[in-house]
């Protein structure tokens, strides 16, 4: 163990062997380092990653020193008195002053700048603009009382002094919740529009700007004077304009023109630094993503971060996303415009800065009607969507609009079920709310069957949604049942219920799969009489393809579902049944190992939802990870990785913890880099990943033991063979723990790999013996991948203990196996049968040997770019046997060989390749 | 072993001399009584600077301030190691100034300050720079334990401004050290920052 600065001394000095080289020899003695201390090759990253960055050594040390004696005050600044000092900047100095005038004192806070007025066009500009100024008259604005410029050039202002703090370290003394905030800020827009009426812009506007007195009323100070200061300096030295950086808007920093716009975007940094207890860099972040911690929701009178952001979510954060657009003529026109807004919030009205969605509309009427009851939101949205659904089918608009009145009038009936002062709503549980719901619907809507049917099922949809299967089923059954009667079998109407009906069977437990197949079979033969070439037509043979799936019937599966791909393929690329299909459809293709085919479907999906739902949802992210995987399969490792890193990075901006999403893009971006030999990252990331699913899923939870699981095998990538094996002991006893035996054995044979290739083969042996016996019970008719892998790497491990005939025997068995079991262009049996041709050699069959070793290559060769280590490791072993044999292009292939070693390679591929041209 | 200045006053610019004659023979007491000279007078001068609203501008800098008081104290009885004890003293005082500055700064403005009047710089914020100089000490006081040497350069350079080759000559090394030795010193020090804030 050696000391921390022992350390530190040592990476300095690493640090300083290293910081000079190009990337690539950097990375190399990085991997040396790692090898030897993983907290030393930590320390050294930080000192590379330091020394890129910026830090307080770059600001001159006196740039930190500031005027801050005892002060000698002016005696007077113009006709004012000076008795103090109220603080002092950058740009000049706060007096505070007085003056007698006939009857009444006057009493100011006065500005003195500090550079002087150069010409007297300019001084003459600053009184007229001055006069300007000192005409605007607010309740809300210190008004200026009066300037002028000092007999040594130096401008001054004097204005209303206001006794008081900034409203941000007000609003937080007292812990005002987002709404008083809210209302509080509404006298800062009054007073910005006021000002803005009589054409005068703030420019700098800013907390530190915006007071709020001791009666609780908003002043704000320094109106129009850093126009009059930029126009007196003639915008020469811009670097040096009164506005701070942090909160200049776009075009003030663009040098752009100057409008109230630029007050509403000055606006919208104070709020939401109010709302977020954020600081003005995190502007950028959406309202609820920059709330910092607990204490920010503490002094907002709510109990943690995430309450916070809940307040926040939605349109406080569309307001102010509004407010703070860069491109000026896309924020609100006026203080009034986001008031008008803000007061809406207040009062629970629709805001302008929201896309008026139906659902938008609806959720503000339902908030409005203080439906507390978490569960009465979910519910009336999906209803609205359900009785949205019966609308297409009814096709009469007047009709249309009757059932939606009738449905909204049932609404509310139920919003007063299920408000929070009635005693029962509040015992109700959500399935017992869903019952409730179902037997009012019952009663209230009798005489509208129309009605009553779109509502039994959008309220299954409801019970399905809060996970309530057998409810689901019950309500679906009933409007299959009301839908068959009011509209007749072959209805389209009955069609929807019964689709809904047969998928909702998977779902229950046990899952009723012939029940499910049968409907959906009857679903499917209706749907092709009633609605042939419709959505309903794909929603039943995806649905059905999905039981067929369950089932492990993948022949069918396949079948019923690229019948409705084909739909999808047609004139029905654009309903939204169409994305899952062919997101099923890529998955199907991937999983039966032909990327090429899934590429297709999956790019349609993509576009798709890119198209309906924006690059950046969620949903689109997940099938952008797939679409990235399945390219690098195809071969564009490149493309797929770029694609991979793209969903990693939006993920990352989308959620602010991690997630199923966030974690998958991580892991799948971590096994492309590592493909691509690019380990250090790929195992930075996988550090990250496990960091995140052990916080949040738990130790031993199937997604952590995966990362650790990629972890082991990246290291042993690295050529970290100990660490690889101690990792994989870790996995393996999880699988066990799990009561996975494949997976145990499998991993199992892992760490001896590992200990193989740290030079402790005699201890990989006994191993990877089990791991094989294991296998052989499991597959006792030897038809496995894993299996085959398990023999080559107990065959590799005779070889290096010196047990040739043996491990033979063992290479054979697995070319063969591979053979068997393979797909067309698999490198599997190829690299299998390089081993073997190696041992044949070890075993004095030299011809035999380069023989087999050649065909190998030749196999191999389509596989050089996109799974470089497992043509370059046998490449490395044809080569050593090649010249040893005395081979003519002995020199040939070394050569090549020598020019591979500059490729990203696995570190044991590396090494076969250093031995085999005899390098160490 | 640095000590706190006292303010008593010491005018004599010969003392200065003296003092640093005394010092290099061995004479600790001197030596502090030569640091709080020197301490006042870069104090002094830095504040005469700013109140003359010099913030920013390209004649407050720590080498101006170093090089300007030394010319004042300096005479005739100077020897060329004076010189050198100067600048190695200096820059530690320049160090401690803007240190105890920032210290005192943050304290008021915790203390809380009743009355707030703004400006459209940092009147009423601004505490982060302060914030910063207290982290850059104490990851300092830390370099100092593992090298020693690469502190001295950052004090040198950073806190009095002096060239690459005054360091290396009090330093007693080459230009190129200097340069490597900054560079480590400036990566080691930047991420024990940013470790902390």
């Amino acid at each position: 163990m050696i000391s921390d600065h022992a350390r530190t001394r040592r990476a300095l000095e690493l640090f300083d062997a290293i910081v000079d080289l190009d990337e690539a020899g950097r990375a190399r003695e990085l991997e040396k380092v790692a090898a030897e201390d993983t907290a030393l090759h930590a320390e050294l990253i930080a000192l590379l990653a330091a020394d890129s960055g910026d830090g307080p050594l770059e600001r001159p040390a006196l740039s930190l020193l500031r005027d801050d004696g005892p002060e000698e005050l002016p005696e007077r600044i113009g006709p004012w008195r000076i008795t103090g000092v109220a603080g002092r900047g950058g740009m000049g100095a706060v007096y505070l002053g007085e003056r007698a005038d006939g009857q009444f004192q006057q009493r100011a806070a006065i500005k003195l700048i500090r550079f002087g007025m150069d010409t007297p066009r300019l001084r003459a500009r600053f009184l007229r603009e001055r006069q300007i100024l000192a005409a605007l008259r607010h309740p809300h604005i210190a008004t200026l009382l009066d300037g002028g410029v000092t007999d040594t050039g130096a401008p001054y202002f004097a204005m209303e002094r206001v006794e008081g703090e900034p409203i941000d370290a007000w609003c937080d003394a007292r812990a005002l919740p987002p709404r008083q905030r809210v209302e509080l800020f509404l006298q800062v827009c009054g007073a910005v529009q006021h000002a803005h009426q009589n054409l005068i812009v703030h420019r700098d506007l800013k907390p530190s700007n915006v007071f709020v007195d001791r009666d609780g009323q908003v002043k704000l100070l320094d109106f129009g004077i850093a126009r009059l200061l930029d126009e007196e300096r003639g915008g020469v030295t811009t670097h040096e304009r009164p506005h701070t950086p942090d909160y200049a808007a776009p075009e003030q920093l663009s040098g752009g023109a100057i409008t109230t716009a630029t007050d509403v975007f000055g606006l919208g940094l104070v709020l939401h630094g109010l709302l977020s207890g954020a600081g003005p860099g995190q502007a950028g972040q959406p309202l609820p993503r920059a709330v910092p911690d607990d204490e920010a929701a503490r002094r907002r009178g709510l109990p943690t971060k995430a309450a916070l952001e809940r307040a926040l979510a939605g349109d406080l954060t569309a307001i102010v996303r509004r407010c703070l657009e860069p491109e000026s003529a896309r924020r609100y026109g006026s203080a009034g415009a986001l008031s008008r807004d803000l007061t809406a919030w207040l009062e629970g009205r629709p805001v302008s800065a929201r896309n008026p969605t139906r659902r938008y509309l609806l959720r503000k009427f339902l908030a409005r009607n203080r439906v507390a009851v978490a569960v009465a939101g979910v519910l009336a949205l999906t209803l609205a969507g359900g009785v949205g659904g019966v609308w297409w089918q009814a096709n009469r608009a007047r009709e249309a609009a009757a059932e939606a009145q009738a449905q909204l009038a049932y609404l509310g009936s139920l919003l007063q079920v299920l408000a929070p002062s009635t005693a029962e709503a509040r015992d109700l549980d959500r399935s017992k709310v869903i019952a409730e719901a179902a037997r009012r619907a019952a009663t209230e809507l009798a005489d509208k069957p129309a009605s009553l049917a779109g509502v039994d099922l959008a309220l299954a949809q409801v019970a399905h949604s809060v996970g309530d299967a057998p409810q689901a089923m019950q309500l679906a059954d009933r409007a299959l049942e009301l839908r068959t009667r009011r509209f007749g079998e072959d209805s389209v109407a009955a069609l929807e219920a019964l689709i809904f009906s047969g998928s909702v069977r998977l779902q229950l437990s046990p899952p009723r799969y012939d029940e499910a197949g049968r409907m959906l079979d009857q679903a499917v033969s209706l749907a092709r009489r009633v609605a042939p070439r419709s959505a309903l037509l794909v929603k039943a043979l995806q649905r059905r393809a999905a039981v067929y799936g369950e089932q492990d019937k993948m022949a069918e599966h396949g079948r019923t579902l690229l019948e409705a791909a084909a739909l999808c393929d047609g004139a029905l690329g654009g309903e939204e049944v169409c994305e899952e299909v062919w997101i099923e459809q890529g998955a199907m293709e991937s999983r039966n190992r032909l990327p090429q085919r899934a590429l297709a479907p999956l790019t349609r999906a993509y576009l798709a939802r890119s198209r309906r739902l924006g690059e950046e949802h969620a949903k689109t992210l997940f099938v952008a990870g797939m679409l990235a995987w399945v390219q690098a399969e195809a071969g564009d490792l490149a493309g797929g990785l770029e694609r991979a890193e793209a969903v990693y990075r939006a993920n990352q901006r989308i959620y602010t913890r991690p997630t199923d999403a966030s974690l998958g893009a991580a892991l799948k971006l971590s096994r492309l880099l590592k493909r691509s030999g690019q380990y250090e990252r790929a195992l930075a990331l996988v550090d990250e990943y496990l960091r995140d699913a052990r916080r949040v899923l738990g130790e031993h939870h199937a997604s952590t033991v995966l990362g650790y699981s990629d972890r082991a095998s990246l290291l042993f990538g690295m050529g970290r063979f100990d660490e690889a094996a101690a990792q994989f002991e870790v996995v393996a006893k999880e699988y066990e723990a799990q009561g996975s035996a494949v997976n145990a054995a499998l991993t199992h044979g892992y760490a001896a790999d590992s200990l193989r290739e740290a030079g402790r083969a005699a201890e990989a042996l006994a191993g990877q013996t089990a791991a094989v016996e294991t296998l052989r019970r499991l597959y006792p008719k030897g038809e496995h991948v894993m299996l085959a892998r398990a023999l080559t790497n107990l065959g590799l491990t005779e070889d290096a203990v010196g047990q040739h005939e043996r491990a033979l025997g063992h290479h054979t068995e697995a070319v063969a196996m591979h053979r068997k079991l393979q797909a067309a262009g698999s490198p599997n049996a190829a690299n299998a049968e390089a081993f073997r041709g190696k041992t044949l050699f070890d075993l004095g069959r030299t011809a035999e040997g380069e023989e087999a070793l050649r065909a190998a290559l030749t196999e191999l060769s389509p596989a050089k770019k996109n799974a470089p280590n497992q043509y370059w490791e046998p490449f490395a072993l044809l080569t050593r046997v090649a010249c040893a044999n005395g081979a003519r292009d002995c020199e040939e292939l070394r050569q090549q060989a020598r020019e591979a070693q500059g490729l990203d390679l696995a570190a044991g591929t590396k090494r076969r390749l250093a031995e085999a041209l005899g390098t160490p | 072993m640095r000590l706190k200045p006292d303010m008593a006053s010491e005018p004599d610019e010969a003392l200065l001399t003296q003092l640093l004659r005394e010092a290099r023979r061995g004479d600790t007491s001197a030596a502090d009584r030569a640091y709080a000279l020197i301490y006042r007078r870069l104090h002094d001068a830095a504040r005469a600077q700013l109140r003359k609203g010099c913030v920013g501008h390209a004649t407050l800098t720590p080498t101006a301030l170093v090089h300007e008081a030394w010319l004042k104290l300096s005479s005739a009885d100077f020897e060329i190691n004076d010189r050198e004890h100067y600048l190695a003293m200096a820059s530690g005082a320049m160090r401690q100034i803007v240190v105890d500055a920032a210290r005192a700064r943050l304290s008021r403005k915790r203390g809380g300050q009743a009355l707030h009047i703004t400006w459209s710089e940092d009147v009423a914020g601004g505490e982060a720079p302060d914030v910063d100089v207290l982290l850059l000490e104490e990851a300092l006081e830390k370099l100092e334990q593992v090298d020693a040497r690469l502190a001295q350069v950052v004090q040198f350079r950073y806190f009095a401004g002096l060239t690459e080759e005054e360091i290396a000559r009090l330093l007693g090394v080459t230009d190129r050290t200097v340069r490597r030795d900054w560079r480590k010193a400036r990566a080691f020090l930047h991420h024990e920052i940013r470790g902390v804030s």
